[in-house]
């Protein structure tokens, strides 16, 4: 971000305040003081769970034995030598030893960072394909039959939670008209792109967790605009619906849409665990909530890691996002 | 929400090593040899070769191994029962058939054991079974480091120093203690047979009817058909792929709607949506649920006490909440009717309300005898409430405590008094002494009675049929009597199957044994 002495017109700036940090170096400066909040609490959180020794190891692990495990996983250091170990680790790309495997965490984590990908990228165009148009078609008609039904379905969806909505879709598509395959075990088996079918029913969940919220923002966009008095002129010049929904109200209900899909990119990564635990998807959330489960530490700090690193990352992105499509900040930021 | 731990997991008695945490996971991981009487469909007609066979598991953990010794999970066991063998193979109720050994025979006094190997047995690697393997093998279960969860079934009666090779073809066990049931030890799932020298077990190279081609105990593990099996024309199928379903809802569709052959962990009501193409494969007295509490503190110390609330337990009501379809009820023993142990003409108790009110008057209690115990979610905490429900009409006020899985058996197991439990069925031989002798592992009842540790120790001892009988039927009498626990009965496991599977068995613990399965 390059600091021009006179615009140019050759006049000095006026209104600049002076020696401002750039805009995208604050935001990076947040960045890594949140991402070292969340190192704090992930670790806090793990090291008040307690001694995992004896659920690792049995209960009827000898005393030597235990003894063993803790010297060998460190535990046997206090709790803030621990975190900096853990956290020197991280910097030198070290995500720790699982409790359960002996084996680099990275070797747990890594396979199946693949598939949640797909499925997060696949439920987010879910999302978008199905939401905005929605949205908008119901915004443009307030009040008609389409907009009721709209309300309706939508209230209908947000008030269920992902896994039971995810249960019906299993019994629907799955078992009634046998359309796709109930469970998503296939994709352990062969490539990344071997099994698409199988992608669906847990895409098709999580985009549901969002889909009723971007609607509803979109109607609520779309209403708006289609109030302001350009709209009102554009009717009366005779321009038709499509016409006018697309050309007119869309590209003016949108930018806050956009703005709340990238916030929401890293809220479906919530129902990613729900929806891979539902279906036996083998990726990171079924991973997370299985190590939850048998007390594997070193698995799930390197995943809520992982998944907080996401999300403040698509957080900041969708920040700048707004900054990018709101005339207003855009010149806040660059004065 | 979602049911990461499944929710029958027993108390894996067999297990020497892992009761706590996410490890006990299965109720697949019965602990000892031989256990359940399977009911529903099996083989009928020809057995049919090739096909894969896809089969999913509820309890699933990224980070288990494969290593048969150590296996606890439900993939584990199911690769070391498929992919390895053991000397001797259980049935459902411990009869003997052979399978790496083809004889065996102790010494009168039942101290010195011989197995004599079958001959032309290889590993997968093509490599023959020898002696030395065997030996290998049982010297790695006693290593204590190892932490294996056979040590307890056989630390009690072997060192390692026990353990020698005769010749290529005969290996002898030379016991500190004397011991009849030897064979049905070795019978476990946790004595596979693995290849002298093996450290690394990822390749699951043992004599079993399947090679292991994968391995992730959390999402995906492929056995594949061994053309070298010893059993005649077995295995049939060409493969077999393991996937995880926790979730059982999931899990249950997945079968109906013929996306996975096999599933298992179908609880409760579930079973009946087993129709059509799909039907139950049930294998029953999978392990006993109950309450126990500590026989020498206090109030527990008063016999009386005790079986107020053994007869205020109405066992068929409890058992049609905790194990709906199995219907099998108790007396106070851990071992379930049917069994070639089960004392002919023991009863369970009758539910009595009003004996149990007097016999808390007569043990001095005033009103209500209120206690806590603890449980946690499962037919463990099923258990519990249910005989809260029907021990209130005799003035017996359970506490329910449900208390979170991930720190039960740190916080609670052997600490608290009472608490909800179920165990793995075990052989009267392991039962008995693990549960209720001096010393032993798994006494949660904290029971001491030394004509019992008698009586059971001359009937491990002797190998006089009869006389077992008589000596364990004893035993047995005093158990039902004095030890302070309430098992209002039995539970099983119930899988859900395509009507094209057959020849499903169970093997060495009621794990499931493929070499004779097929889809037909």
């Amino acid at each position: 971000m390059t600091q021009t002495v006179v615009d140019k017109a050759g006049r000095p700036p006026t209104r600049r305040a002076p020696r401002r940090v750039p805009y995208l170096v604050r935001q990076l400066v947040r960045l890594v003081v949140t991402l070292f909040a969340i190192t704090i609490v992930i670790f806090g959180l793990t090291a008040i769970a307690g001694d995992p020794a004896r659920d690792i190891l049995g209960q009827y692990a000898t005393d030597d034995q235990v003894a063993a495990f803790q010297v060998q996983h460190g535990l046997n250091h206090p709790a803030p030598v621990r975190y900096l170990d853990w956290l020197g680790g991280i910097l030198h790309g070290d995500l720790g030893i699982s409790y359960q495997s002996n084996g680099p965490v990275w070797d747990v984590i890594s396979p199946r960072l693949g598939p949640s990908i797909v499925l997060v990228l696949f439920a987010w165009i879910v999302t978008v394909l199905v939401s905005v148009p929605i949205g908008l078609l119901s915004g443009v008609r307030l009040r008609g039959r389409r907009d009721a039904a709209v309300t309706f379905v939508t209230l209908i969806v947000a008030a269920f939670p992902e896994f039971v909505i995810g249960l019906i879709l299993a019994i629907v598509l799955g078992v009634w008209l046998a359309a796709l395959p109930v469970d998503s075990t296939a994709v352990s088996a062969g490539g990344l792109f071997d099994h698409p079918s199988a992608y669906v029913l847990p895409g098709i969940t999580i985009a549901l967790g969002t889909i009723p919220y971007i609607v509803r923002l979109m109607r609520a966009n779309a209403r708006d605009v289609a109030s302001e008095s350009y709209v009102r002129a554009a009717v009366l010049r005779g321009i038709g619906e499509p016409s006018l929904s697309l050309r007119h109200i869309l590209p003016n209900a949108a930018p806050p849409v956009v703005t709340a899909l990238g916030l929401q990119f890293a809220g479906l990564i919530g129902g990613v665990v729900v929806a891979e635990t539902l279906f036996g998807f083998p990726g990171v959330g079924q991973l997370l909530a299985q190590s939850a489960a048998s007390r594997d530490a070193p698995v799930v700090e390197a995943l809520a890691l992982l998944i907080g690193t996401v999300f403040v990352v698509a957080n900041l992105a969708a920040d700048a996002l707004v900054v990018y499509v709101t005339p207003k900040l855009r010149d806040q930021v660059r004065a | 929400m979602t049911n990461l731990i499944s929710r029958r997991s027993l108390l894996m008695a067999g297990a020497g090593a892992v009761v706590g945490g996410g490890l006990l996971s299965s109720l697949a991981a019965c602990g000892d040899s031989g256990s359940t009487s399977p009911s529903g469909s099996s083989s009928a007609g020809t057995p049919k070769k090739g096909g894969t066979l896809r089969w999913a598991v509820a309890a699933g953990n990224a980070t288990q191994v494969a290593d048969p010794a150590k296996a606890s999970g439900t993939m584990p066991l199911l690769i070391a029962t498929n992919c390895y063998d053991t000397l001797v193979r259980a049935d459902e109720n411990y009869k003997l058939t052979p399978a790496l050994a083809t004889e065996w025979s102790s010494t009168p006094d039942g101290l010195t054991w011989t197995f004599k190997l079958r001959q032309g047995v290889k590993f997968h690697d093509g490599s023959p079974l020898t002696a030395q393997d065997v030996v290998y093998s049982f010297t790695r279960i006693l290593d204590p480091k190892l932490a294996a969860v056979g040590t307890a079934q056989i630390g009690p009666y072997l060192a390692a120093s026990g353990i020698s090779a005769v010749d290529a073809s005969t290996v002898k066990l030379t016991l500190t203690k004397p011991n009849a049931f030897i064979p049905v030890i070795v019978s476990s799932a946790g004595f596979s047979i693995v290849k002298s020298a093996t450290t690394d077990f990822s390749t699951g190279n043992g004599t079993g009817p399947f090679t292991l081609t994968g391995f992730d105990a959390a999402a995906r593990t492929s056995l594949a058909r061994y053309d070298g099996y010893w059993q005649n024309g077995q295995p049939y199928l060409d493969a077999i792929q393991i996937v995880v379903i926790a979730e059982d809802a999931t899990r249950l569709q997945a079968v109906t709607s013929g996306s996975q052959d096999v599933v298992d962990n179908i609880t409760g009501a579930s079973t009946l949506l087993l129709k059509g193409s799909v039907e139950p494969y049930m294998l029953k007295n999978g392990g006993w649920v109950g309450l126990t509490m500590f026989g020498d503190t206090t109030p527990y110390n008063n016999q009386k006490i005790i079986q107020a609330m053994q007869y205020a337990a109405d066992r068929k009501k409890i058992m049609s909440v905790v194990a709906p379809g199995i219907d099998i009820i108790s007396p106070d023993i851990p071992i379930p009717p049917g069994d070639p142990f089960f004392p002919s003409g023991l009863t369970p108790r009758a539910y009595d309300p009003d004996k149990a009110k007097s016999l808390l008057r007569d043990a001095g209690v005033s009103g209500d005898f209120s206690f806590d115990v603890y449980a946690y979610e499962g037919d463990k905490l099923d258990t519990a409430v249910s005989f809260k429900s029907t021990a209130e009409a005799a003035g017996i006020k359970a506490n329910v405590i449900t208390w979170p899985h991930a720190t039960f058996f740190t916080d609670i197991f052997k600490k608290k008094p009472a608490i909800g439990i179920s165990v793995a069925r075990l052989h009267i031989s392991q039962a008995l002494p693990r549960l209720y002798g001096k010393g032993g592992d798994l006494n949660i009842t904290h029971f001491s009675n030394p004509r019992f540790d008698d009586l059971v120790a001359q009937a491990t001892a002797t190998t006089d049929e009869a006389k077992q009988k008589q000596l364990f039927g004893d035993a047995l009498g005093i158990i039902n009597d004095t030890a302070a626990n309430v098992i209002p009965g039995w539970e099983g496991q119930v899988y859900g199957k395509n009507k094209k599977v057959q020849g499903l068995s169970a093997a060495n613990g009621a794990h499931m044994y493929l070499a004779g399965a097929y889809l037909s």
